[in-house]
């Protein structure tokens, strides 16, 4: 076993590294605002929306992410729709994972109970004011617990995206080792790495939720 | 002549197929404190829900000093929906409180009674807090303002509940049930809250299983059945001399349990 091998490529592994972050980032950023886009469309009264909503996340959930890729980024191509690499992983992931996302908002709303948003009608807050003031503080830290796992989810997949040759963690690690022969030290690093991130991201979403729900007494148990 | 604060007229509620309320009309003067009594499934909290158009009437109309409840007319006497904004600016004026007060969790006691005022009625945050200060005082919470609801009694958060309401200095206040989820020690205290509020001449209706408060603290009774209201006259009238069968009917079973159980006032109430 040699790790001196793997000191060259270290900086390509970085980059590779940066770019899995950078698509994470930005997918799950999408995610979320195409999530809360599918709750606000399946809040909505319009029958028809609501059902192209359900025949959408129906239609997702009924597919590996792989088949999901594969479908964006060769088969849409045939139908003059065309991405590069990166976009057609960020849509991938965009597209996967707004209906799980959607899912916990929905279920984190569902949650906050209606007699406190009709005190608040009672009140006279607007409708606007009692989502922004009452529902979202309280439902961001319960949709918290939930949303944590499926982004989590979202960041492991990333290293799918190297079947499209995007040029992110996995990917690069691959090369690497084609060039190192190093499997054993080149994985083993890489997953460190994987998993060192999502377990400081775990941490910060603990905290976080930490922070939004102190005013909720914790269950304990004797 | 009495002025109305708020006047029911010919209000119906359907739920499904079902009629709850059948063609309810009532009136309610400034200064009057109107218990509502009557048997589970009487109708008692829809009415109330309808008074405050959390639940809009199948049929007829509520008027909050004179004016339209929910409902736009139109100079030619066409009707619509009054818009939301309008709707909240009349909801501002009543005061409710509920069975399971309905709290907002997030935000401590302090929180839950400044944010009408400064949300709604635009007050600076200075003066919101001292308004909830002084309205704690009253209540007996004033050393509860940074607390969260999560820490407090169900007395205690219902009397926070109160504050709520009446830090929007609103026209009437409609309790439904304000006692009803709470253990039988703590009722005493929401009870004495109320009173107080009854003694300073507010306008209330208060829907309630509390027999004792309703003789003593209103001003006047109502005794719904079926969806209907069968009597409406004074509490000692009501009390002493029943017109109608169904109350009387009523007025023995709960009045038989008050024997077995006493009241739920606290001994020093």
């Amino acid at each position: 076993m040699d790790w001196s091998d793997i000191i060259p490529y270290l900086p390509d592994l970085a980059r590779g590294f940066l770019k899995s972050i950078e698509i994470a980032l930005l997918s799950a950023a999408t995610a979320l605002v195409t999530a809360l886009l599918l709750t606000l469309a399946s809040a909505t009264g319009n029958a028809i929306v609501r059902a192209i909503v359900a025949a959408y996340t129906e239609i997702i959930l009924g597919l590996p992410i792989l088949v999901l890729l594969y479908v964006i980024y060769f088969v849409l191509p045939k139908f003059g729709v065309r991405f590069d690499e990166t976009t057609a992983g960020v849509l991938t992931l965009t597209l996967y994972y707004s209906p799980y996302l959607a899912e916990a908002i929905r279920g984190a709303v569902a949650a906050v109970p209606v007699g406190q948003v009709e005190a608040a009608r009672m009140i006279g807050l607007g409708e606007l004011s009692i989502l922004a003031r009452i529902v979202v503080p309280q439902a961001l830290a319960l949709m918290i617990p939930s949303a944590t796992g499926i982004l989590i989810g979202l960041v492991k997949d990333t290293a799918i995206l190297s079947v499209i040759s995007v040029e992110e963690f996995a990917y690069v690690t691959k090369q690497v080792v084609s060039h190192t022969y190093a499997p054993f030290e080149t994985w083993t690093l890489v997953a460190a790495v994987y998993w060192v991130t999502l377990a400081l991201f775990e941490t910060l979403m603990r905290g976080l939720e930490r922070r939004l729900s102190r005013f909720r007494p914790k269950v304990e148990f004797h | 002549m009495p002025v109305s604060a708020i006047r029911a007229e010919g209000v119906s509620m359907d739920f499904g197929s079902l009629r709850v309320l059948h063609g309810i009309n009532v009136d309610v003067s400034e200064g009057e404190v109107v218990a509502v009594l009557g048997p589970s499934g009487s109708g008692k909290s829809t009415l109330l829900r309808c008074l405050s158009w959390l639940t809009p009437p199948t049929e007829g109309a509520v008027y909050l000093q004179g004016e339209r409840l929910g409902v736009a007319v139109a100079p030619d006497g066409r009707q619509s929906r009054l818009s939301a904004a309008k709707l909240a600016r009349q909801r501002s004026r009543i005061g409710m409180v509920f069975q399971s007060f309905n709290l907002w969790p997030h935000l401590t006691v302090l929180g839950n009674i400044t944010e009408g005022p400064v949300q709604v009625l635009g007050l600076r945050p200075g003066e919101a807090r001292e308004r909830a200060m002084t309205i704690l005082e009253t209540v007996g919470l004033a050393a509860k303002a940074s607390a969260y609801p999560a820490t407090l009694s169900g007395g205690q958060q219902q009397r926070v509940a109160i504050a709520r309401a009446l830090a929007m200095q609103p026209e009437l206040l409609l309790f439904d049930e304000p006692t009803s989820s709470l253990d039988p020690e703590l009722v005493g205290e929401v009870l004495d809250v109320i009173e107080l509020l009854a003694a300073r001449r507010t306008t209330m209706v208060v829907v309630t299983h509390e027999i004792a408060f309703a003789s003593e603290a209103a001003t006047r009774v109502i005794f719904m059945d079926g969806g209907r209201i069968v009597e409406d006259t004074l509490p000692a009238t009501f009390f002493r001399d029943p017109a109608e069968e169904r109350s009387r009917r009523f007025l023995e079973r709960t009045l038989r349990r008050y024997a077995q159980f006493g009241s739920h006032r606290s001994a020093e109430g």
